[in-house]
């Protein structure tokens, strides 16, 4: 079966007058329908320019360079080559987004009725009535109770929660088939992220819906993704099921992440974290691991080459030229021991 | 639109901006009826008499009867106001919505023009386009409105700019919105607020801004009444009849004064956020 979005080696370039350099590097991402997929990684790491472009939504300056964005749903479409009026049949309809911050995602000057069903206006023929029934059922769906009530209110009545579960009605009301969220639950309290995780949860799992998550928070992956890619500077360098990652963490970027959780009730002096910063898309290695200067296992191939994605076990690909020196040891001690 | 109409009489400094303006509207739609004189009927016999029960404001050096004129000068007050900045503001909006949304080279070019435009005094600027078109109302009007045009396109682009960038915008994107309809639905109205306010002021810099082409003979031609030009009439005698002088300025006030308090409660109304 083919997947819901397949991305294949999708590259994305800054380009202006003065200079040009390579933003997004050969990513590489299946999602099947109903999956919920995690993308983690730091500030800067590239993981929302990857879901804006997945809409074809990047800034101006850049370009997507190469590589494929494909949506099969009853046709396959290359989401980077679709004119810009079929692009615009897919958004909302078909791939929807949440954004990061609900405070400034939904228009000031606009009730929630008008902003819910400004989607179903766009992409569906249903009478004023159908439509005010919908978004009637949508509030109710996503745990809004005075429903009625709240399709009158303007977005600054609405508390940081109720304006994200708004958000997230919005976003389902034409089942999509994938639902992009980008840091749904980093504005929002930690009571009402679980909340919102939840929720989302269950309304994927209602109304069939794929999810795409993008979170620099790995709790948030734990509790919500069943694959997950580990991004630093622009590449994947890491990806696999869940417990996975979690359990046997294979690239030294993705260990290091993990060591930097704090877990309630362990008690330690110093917060673990990964030396030095994230490179600026300028800054990146031309040749060999981005992520070679602030890794601790570095060797001078690290600066040389550029890793392979090198599949550690099944279904679990990591991007270190560690796990090739592993292998090759393992070969030479069992072509001694054969000897 | 009901709910406007509600806050707007609940919003009592708002309400006296309207009335007031509503009763210069007035004067200028019912000038023939309200008017005891003809503006440029002069009585020989009365030549600048203070106000009275027969001239109620009193009456100028050629003996023509200051109210009649202040009553008709409305119309032309008015008329270049609304008309002069009309031309400014719809100017302003295209150009700025264009500079901003789409930025790049067009940006470039068109705040290029609007700069070489600033760089002109106003009245010289003004003076210049009449100069070119011929001393008349229109040519006033659209001299004007070309002179207020540079100031409406940057606070519209800068507008655009800030309200660009929310999140709501590329929300809208995100949902499948036309640009064309992003423009008219998401950022116009949330532009609203300083452009509105900018409206009013440029109203009464049109008023005064026409009072002073027509002081310099290119604006409204005499014996028309305009309220600039009886007041830059009347200054010669304003010694012997301040009379001709303080009730035009006193008109021009008032009409300004009406015109920014409404501005401003208007400002109020339609910002989402202050409303109860």
């Amino acid at each position: 079966m083919k997947p819901l979005l397949d991305i294949n080696r999708l590259n994305i370039d800054y380009q202006s007058n003065k200079k040009e350099f390579n933003i997004i590097k050969d990513i590489n991402i299946q999602i099947d329908e109903k999956m919920k997929y995690g993308i983690v990684g730091e500030s800067g790491s590239g993981k929302s320019l990857t879901s804006l472009a997945i809409l074809n939504l990047l800034p101006d300056a850049l370009k997507v360079d190469q590589g494929h964005i494909k949506l099969n749903t009853d046709s396959t479409k290359d989401l980077i080559t679709l004119s810009k009026k079929e692009m615009r049949k897919i958004r909302g309809n078909d791939i929807a987004m949440i954004f990061q911050e609900p405070m400034t995602a939904l228009d000031p000057v606009y009730t929630i009725e008008y902003q819910l069903l400004e989607v179903l206006k766009i992409h569906k023929n249903y009478s004023k009535k159908e439509m005010h029934q919908k978004g009637l059922d949508m509030l109710n769906k996503v745990g809004i109770s005075r429903s009625e009530q709240i399709m009158k209110a303007y977005p600054h009545e609405l508390s940081g929660g109720m304006r994200q579960r708004v958000m997230i009605a919005m976003a389902l009301i034409c089942e999509p088939k994938l639902l992009i969220a980008d840091e749904p639950t980093t504005a929002l309290d930690v009571t009402i992220q679980a909340q919102i995780l939840d929720l989302m949860n269950d309304l994927s799992e209602s109304h069939h819906t794929a999810i795409l998550m993008i979170t620099h928070d790995l709790g948030v992956i734990l509790e919500t993704c069943e694959r997950v890619a580990v991004m630093y500077a622009g590449q994947i360098v890491e990806e696999s099921t869940v417990e996975n990652i979690f359990e046997e963490a294979a690239h030294p970027y993705t260990k290091g992440l993990l060591s930097s959780i704090q877990s309630l009730g362990e008690r330690s002096n110093e917060l673990y974290s990964i030396p030095g910063n994230v490179p600026t898309p300028d800054n990146y290695q031309e040749l060999g691991c981005r992520f070679a200067t602030r890794c601790p296992f570095a060797m001078d191939k690290c600066y040389e080459q550029e890793p392979p994605m090198f599949e550690v076990q099944d279904d679990h690909a990591s991007k270190c030229w560690l796990h090739v020196e592993e292998a090759q040891d393992d070969e030479r001690r069992t072509s001694r021991a054969g000897s | 639109m009901k709910d406007f109409t509600q806050r707007l009489i609940e919003d009592k400094v708002g309400l006296i901006g309207f009335i007031g303006i509503f009763i210069v509207v007035l004067l200028a739609i019912f000038a023939p009826l309200i008017a005891p004189y003809e503006p440029d009927e002069m009585f020989t016999n009365h030549v600048m008499e203070g106000p009275s029960s027969q001239f109620l404001f009193g009456t100028d050096e050629f003996g023509r009867d200051i109210f009649s004129r202040i009553v008709y000068g409305a119309q032309v007050s008015l008329q270049v106001g609304l008309i002069a900045v009309s031309i400014g503001a719809i100017g302003g909006l295209i150009f700025g919505l264009i500079s901003g949304y789409f930025q790049g080279k067009l940006d470039q070019v068109i705040m290029r023009i609007m700069d070489v435009f600033f760089a002109f005094p106003d009245i010289l600027l003004a003076l210049t386009i009449v100069a070119v078109l011929g001393p008349s109302l229109t040519n006033t009007m659209i001299a004007i409105g070309i002179v207020f045009m540079p100031v409406f396109t940057r606070l519209v682009r800068s507008a655009v700019m800030t309200v660009k960038e929310n999140e709501y915008i590329t929300n809208a994107q995100a949902i499948g919105v036309r640009p064309s309809m992003i423009i008219i639905k998401h950022i116009i109205p949330n532009i609203m607020a300083p452009f509105i306010v900018q409206i009013t002021l440029a109203l009464s810099g049109a008023i005064l801004t026409e009072a002073a082409l027509s002081f310099l003979g290119l604006g409204v031609q005499p014996p028309d009444p305009s309220w600039g030009m009886m007041l830059n009439d009347a200054r010669a005698y304003m010694e012997f009849g301040p009379w001709t002088i303080l009730f035009p300025a006193a008109a021009i006030v008032f009409t300004i004064f009406c015109f920014n308090l409404l501005g401003d409660s208007l400002r109020d109304l339609l910002d989402p956020k202050l409303k109860q």
